[in-house]
């Protein structure tokens, strides 16, 4: 029986992961060394390259003493490579990820995997003279005697508020260290997502609780209020009371959508592996926090407009820090099911069918219709739709090539008549509508689950007949019923 | 400041309300924050050695003592190296 992985172990993984895999794995050396001088890689998995490529960041490791999610993240980087490289797909208890999904990930993702952000902490705590529930770095502190940071406190987001965190660097958990980004461990995860712009998705993974947390963990969240917002100062002092009505977070409300639709559906396909609860939820419970790796993360775009929003998550594995390994290579499998959940809901159909095409180049202006069509009720319910029913849509288009054409097809002449470098008020053509309409029935057609949605859609692209986007949106606004 | 050598213990703390879990919260005391829960009852769970325990029975909680950290700690069950893991684990 395997045992937990050492720090030189961990290391070991990801060199003879690239060693195996040469064409789709690269490790990726991190900048800084650790306090006790030690060099930390993370693997980037891909078969592929260009700038519209969808990122997707897993961190592990970041507090010593949660043994097994170094453990996982590599062990599930592992049989992502084996199952890509044989053609093969994956199983997870009853659940099986086919030979396409794997395609999928790898061939349309850049998925960047840093299994152990704190490679000094591990190592004490698997040395039988150190202190086996170490949970933070093992930087020293001149001055006293104390050791240590919480690198999950040491993040750039209201480091400075105190909420969740202590100033004592003797103190034994939670000291957020004497400046934000004081550790280079922490420098390391921004320096990643400096480096790979691409990231739009991210897990950190800890441990325990069983739960998958998004964001805000400073307070509860809100979206009525913008001005309500984390780097408002006229708020200081006013965060992190659960349960009050000073202050609660500001969160858009289809990011916040999307975190929740998309935590059910990894806390879903975990719990289908063994029947084990996960629960999606805000991250602040009753336990307020500042400086963590999520917020900071998905706090980056709205700080600095020109970074891609980050849809960052922390997910707390298993009932206990270390589990006996029988029971982590379990608590292995089952969350691997949601981290490969996680990256399927990172694919894009519209992105995918560009993928490799003329198409590929006018991704900015699909986006940018996308935005539009964000800004009305209808439009905002379609794009919705295609988030929920992505990926059914890549495996329908994926397995047949004359639709996924069609769809190409369909996609170019919308770009060309109602995309932000069209004619103003360009008018979209009866012919396109029915293109459209015909694509959406064949689609139907191939998959039941999607069979009612498409008919909506089907109905309601008619309204664009003749009309420009802005013309077709108000109408359907004034005469669709928006979906549930 | 805990030291490694002392007895410690998981725990289960009945903060009786949310306002004595931040009375908890100000101990200074190892708890995890994702555990705290308000059910029936207001709990966190955290690791704790005696003179902990004893802090927070006199300042008014009550401690359920579940297990010696001793018999939770797998640090030691370690892998010989990075090729018989990746073997056993399947990824080559």
């Amino acid at each position: 029986m395997a045992g937990y992985l050492t720090t030189d172990a961990v290391e070991g993984t990801l060199q003879l992961l690239e060693a195996a895999y040469p064409t789709f794995v690269t490790r990726i050396p991190l900048s800084e060394a650790s306090p006790h001088g030690r060099t930390s890689h993370a693997i980037k998995i891909a078969n592929g390259s260009g700038p519209n490529r969808h990122g997707v960041l897993f961190l592990g490791g970041l507090h010593a003493r949660e043994l097994v999610n170094p453990d996982l993240l590599v062990a599930f980087s592992a049989r992502l490579c084996y199952a890509y490289n044989a053609g093969a797909g994956i199983t997870y208890g009853p659940t099986t990820y086919s030979a396409l999904d794997v395609k999928l990930i790898v061939d349309s993702l850049d998925t960047i995997v840093f299994p152990l952000v704190n490679p000094d902490g591990r190592a004490y705590v698997q040395d039988p003279a150190g202190d086996v529930w170490w949970r933070k770095n093992r930087a020293a502190h001149p001055g006293t005697a104390c050791i240590g940071v919480d690198l999950n406190r040491n993040f750039d987001l209201l480091w400075s508020s105190g909420i969740g965190t202590s100033a004592d660097p003797c103190e034994y958990q939670i000291y957020r260290g004497p400046s934000a980004f004081s550790e280079p461990e922490t420098r390391n995860v921004r320096a990643l997502l400096d480096s790979f712009p691409n990231v739009d998705c991210m897990i950190d993974v800890h441990s325990y609780s069983e739960d998958f947390l998004y964001p805000w963990g400073d307070d509860e969240n809100q979206s009525t209020n913008p001005a309500m917002n984390f780097h408002n100062p006229a708020f200081d002092g006013a965060r992190g009371t659960p349960g009050d009505t000073a202050y609660k977070e500001y969160i858009p409300q289809t990011d916040w959508d999307w975190f929740v639709r998309t935590a059910k559906r990894v806390t879903d396909a975990i719990t289908a592996v063994r029947g084990r609860p996960y629960t999606p939820k805000e991250s602040i419970g009753l336990y307020p926090t500042s400086g963590t790796s999520d917020d900071y993360a998905y706090a980056r775009h709205f700080v600095d407009g020109a970074k891609r929003r980050v849809y960052a998550f922390t997910l707390e594995t298993g009932r206990e820090f270390q589990p006996v390994y029988s029971e982590a290579l379990q608590i292995i499998d089952e969350v691997s099911a949601g981290l490969l959940e996680f990256l399927l809901a990172a694919i894009c159909v519209v992105d995918e069918v560009a993928r490799g095409t003329h198409l590929a180049d006018r991704l900015d202006e699909l986006h940018a219709v996308r935005a539009t069509l964000a800004k009305s009720k209808a439009g905002r319910a379609w794009v919705d739709q295609l988030e929920r029913s992505s990926l059914a849509l890549v495996r329908l288009l994926s397995a047949d090539e004359g639709l996924r054409k069609e769809a190409e097809g369909i996609l170019a002449a919308a770009v060309d008549v109602v995309g932000p470098r069209a004619p103003r008020e360009g008018v979209v053509p009866k012919e396109l509508v029915e293109r459209t309409a015909g694509l959406a029935k064949k689609l139907g057609e191939r998959d039941q689950t999607l069979q009612k949605d498409l008919a909506r859609f089907e109905r309601d692209v008619g309204h664009f007949a003749g009309k420009s986007l802005a013309a077709g949106l108000k109408e359907l606004d004034r005469a669709a019923p928006q979906p549930a | 400041m805990a030291d490694a050598n002392e007895d410690r213990f998981f725990v289960t703390i009945r903060a009786g309300s949310l306002e004595g879990l931040a009375e908890v919260r100000s101990l200074g005391l190892d708890l995890f924050g994702t555990t705290a829960k308000a059910g029936d009852e207001v709990t966190i769970e955290g690791l704790l050695t005696l003179e902990d325990v004893g802090r927070v029975v006199t300042a008014g909680h009550e401690v359920v003592v579940h297990r010696h950290a001793d018999t939770m700690a797998r640090a030691q069950e370690q892998s010989a190296s990075a090729e018989e893991w990746l073997a056993e684990i399947g990824g080559q």
